[in-house]
């Protein structure tokens, strides 16, 4: 059965490749302008002179078929003189480009093998009608909250020189992003001109929150003569659907001192500032700061308990502290509270020993001595004068 | 530069020595602290004194310048314990005012009526008198007469006895004539206490400075050694549109006496020291009091000391001849003694009355 399937497919194969097969071949002389195509059997196989290289007399030509029925790739071959290169294959050869002459830089007589009984005709570029359409997707809001309809924009735009002509579009839905309405088949003029855009419309509604993209839109089109398929595609689009808002509370702790470089002994003061910067109340609120060993109370608190904090209200606790070690510390106050909790961190405060620059304290010396002496002077004479 | 010996006598002289002390310190409140002596003259100052708080209320008298004379607490306006103690710590005091070197002239200061100061001055002077042969001056302060009986006749045996020793001048100054000088009892002693400093830091201050006039020690001497030798202060003290003229007036009258005295009738010697800007020593007018005065008491001793800026200052000082004020004082001080000596027999009397009431009784238990 399987073997009688492939000889099956070999004979509709051959059927269908005209000449193919053909022992007769002919060569014949093609002056072409780039741009000029030579059709063989209508069309069926295409030779198209791409450019040219005049300083070293190549051509380049562009093989092709139909890609529905003869199932060969395009090939871009380049001739040169006595250099022959045959598609599809150097082994399967359909077609054949023996030699270039008389190259030019927008011209070349170009000699290629055929089957002897295959009809030929050249097709001049200014024949050649191609259309091609550029296809763009846009959508009215890239960012919507959940259950509003988002518009989708299809623009197909001909920036070819023949018009486009069964034009087929497919436009992918996605779970997201429901389409309103009828079937998502947007509407296109067709024919569509060249130089002419189109456009359509679609509304999809936004049933839950995420970033989402809608897919490729993919149009498939023919040229006026309806044996050239062409395909094109659109950009992709995210759609941001925000998710429905809750209303929670946020709280924000800040921490600050009066100074951050203190000597040994010195009091630092200590403002730790909470706000509800949500949009609901924050009940249960729990400052906790714990004080580093190297640190000491003074008065006032660095922790505190509030039943609630209402939006955009703000808690200030104050405390004087005192820094009994030399060493770098910092605080972290911790604020828990029934929507969650927050934890930030102080400025360093920086403890040295106090350093005394004894140089600016010579002035005294003088007045020292001068007071000393007066002070023994005084008890020179209280002493003289007490009995 | 003279050497002069001050001795300031029991609680009064202790004072007034303090005083003179305090002003030659400048007299600000702490001078004693910043300030040196300004004395023109080597001035030794010495208090005696038998009452040791006494000694110790002085505040700008040097702990070297007390002497504490311990005996009991002071010897009771007692004349009698006076003497005896003075004879008992005599070699002592003596020996502490030899050990301060040679003088010139000494000034003895004393209350009259107290104990200490009435008993040991009279010995005092007289042994010195004994020992040396440089004047000895004593500036002897009158009780209030209402001070009582004792006071009243220790004051006028003391200053009769002082004038029986060879000393060279008695000084008066009496608070009973003084008392007007502050309104209550502490203002009125300091005030007057101070106004015995004033004149004696400017007496011994022209007694050792260059003068235009001269007046010196020699002078003094002859001039207490005149009458009787008594002798008080006059001092007056003149504003910038005062005349030279009214201030030396004022010095010579009761308000700048220290004694009440007529000066034009019982004065036979005088010396005038006048001192100040010399815009102010109008020599007219000096001349024309000087003369008014020598006409009256004989000759008068002048000395001017010009110094600059000061405002006029004169400091007169009378020898006199008698005392009508003396010689009531003594009256006065007489009947005190008769008074004394009545309550001393009635109740000698009223004791032996006692006695002989409680002859041969016996008590009964």
């Amino acid at each position: 059965m399987k073997k009688h399937a492939i000889l099956t497919l070999l004979i509709f194969f051959l059927v269908s490749t005209p000449s193919v097969f053909a022992a007769d071949k002919t060569s014949m002389d093609f002056p072409l302008n780039v741009g000029d195509s030579v059709y063989f059997e209508d069309g069926y196989y295409k030779v198209k002179l791409v450019r040219t290289d005049d300083v070293m007399g190549f051509a380049w030509l562009n093989f092709s078929c139909d890609t529905m029925r003869c199932g060969y790739d395009p090939k871009e071959l380049k001739g040169y003189q006595d250099e022959p290169n045959c598609y599809p294959t150097s082994l399967n050869q359909i077609i054949c480009i023996k030699k270039t002459r008389e190259v030019t830089s927008n011209r070349a007589i170009v000699n290629l093998t055929f089957p002897s009984d295959w009809s030929w005709q050249i097709i001049t570029a200014e024949e050649l009608k191609m259309p091609k359409l550029v296809v763009r997707k846009t959508v009215d809001k890239p960012r919507v909250k959940v259950d509003e309809i988002v518009q989708v924009k299809i623009t197909i735009e001909n920036t070819g020189n023949g018009s486009a002509t069964g034009i087929d579009i497919d436009e992918i839905p996605i779970t997201a992003l429901i389409p309103m309405g009828e079937e998502l088949e947007p509407k296109i003029r067709d024919p569509l001109p060249a130089g002419e855009s189109d456009s359509d419309t679609y509304l999809v509604q936004a049933v839950k929150s995420g970033t989402f993209t809608i897919p490729k839109t993919s149009v498939r089109y023919w040229d006026e003569s309806r044996k050239n398929e062409y395909t094109a595609e659109s950009n992709t689009v995210s759609v941001t659907v925000l998710a429905p808002e809750v209303k929670v509370s946020k709280l924000t702790t800040t921490i600050q001192f009066d100074k951050e470089n203190v000597t040994r002994g010195e009091e630092i003061t200590a403002t730790i500032l909470i706000r509800n910067v949500g949009d609901a109340p924050a009940n249960d609120v729990d400052l906790i700061t714990r004080l580093p060993p190297g640190l000491e109370l003074v008065s006032g608190a660095l922790e505190d308990k509030y039943h609630e904090i209402k939006p955009g209200s703000t808690r200030e606790v104050k405390a004087v502290i005192r820094a009994v070690k030399v060493g770098n510390y910092t605080l972290t106050p911790r604020t828990v509270y029934s929507d969650g909790e927050t934890t930030t961190t102080s400025p360093v405060i920086i403890v040295t020993e106090e350093v005394v620059e004894y140089t600016k304290y010579l002035y005294l010396i003088p007045i020292l001595l001068i007071l000393l002496i007066i002070i023994a002077i005084v008890i020179k004479r209280h002493r003289e004068y007490s009995f | 530069m003279l050497n002069i010996l001050l001795l300031g006598i029991g609680q009064c002289g202790n004072r007034i020595l303090d005083a003179i002390n305090h002003l030659s310190l400048g007299g600000g409140r702490f001078s004693k602290y910043y300030s040196q002596q300004q004395y023109v003259s080597n001035v030794q100052t010495i208090a005696i004194n038998t009452a040791l708080n006494d000694l110790k209320e002085l505040k700008h008298t040097r702990a070297k310048d007390r002497v504490h004379i311990p005996y009991l607490h002071g010897v009771g306006a007692n004349r009698n314990i006076g003497k005896q103690c003075f004879i008992e710590n005599r070699d002592m005091i003596l020996r502490t005012i030899e050990e301060r070197g040679n003088f010139d002239v000494a000034f003895v200061i004393t209350s009259a009526s107290g104990g200490t100061g009435s008993s040991f001055t009279p010995l005092l002077v007289k042994e010195l008198k004994e020992r040396y042969s440089f004047p000895i001056y004593s500036i002897i302060v009158l009780p209030f007469r209402e001070e009582g009986t004792l006071y009243m006749q220790n004051a006028a045996f003391c200053l009769q006895e002082l004038r029986e020793t060879s000393v060279d001048g008695v000084i008066l100054v009496d608070n009973q004539f003084l008392k007007q000088a502050g309104k209550d009892i502490k203002t009125a002693y300091d005030s007057i206490n101070r106004m015995v400093a004033d004149r004696f830091l400017f007496l011994i201050r022209a007694l050792d400075s260059e003068m235009m006039m001269v007046t010196d020690l020699g002078d003094f001497n002859t001039l207490m050694a005149s009458g009787a030798r008594l002798a008080t202060f006059g001092f007056a003290k003149g504003g910038k549109n005062q005349s030279i003229k009214d201030v030396i007036k004022e010095s010579m009258s009761p308000r700048g006496l220290l004694f009440s005295t007529q000066p034009y009738e019982e004065a036979v010697r005088a010396m005038i020291i006048i001192q100040g800007d010399k815009k102010y020593l109008d020599i007219n007018e000096i001349t024309s009091e000087v003369e008014t005065l020598s006409s009256n008491v004989g000759h008068v001793f002048k000395g001017v000391l010009i110094r600059n800026r000061e405002e006029p200052q004169v400091l007169t000082i009378f020898s006199l001849s008698a005392s009508e004020e003396l010689d009531k004082f003594y009256l006065e001080a007489i009947e005190a003694i008769k008074k004394e000596k009545e309550q001393k027999e009635r109740t000698k009397s009223q004791k032996e009355v006692a006695n002989d009431l409680f002859k041969g009784i016996e008590p009964e238990y």
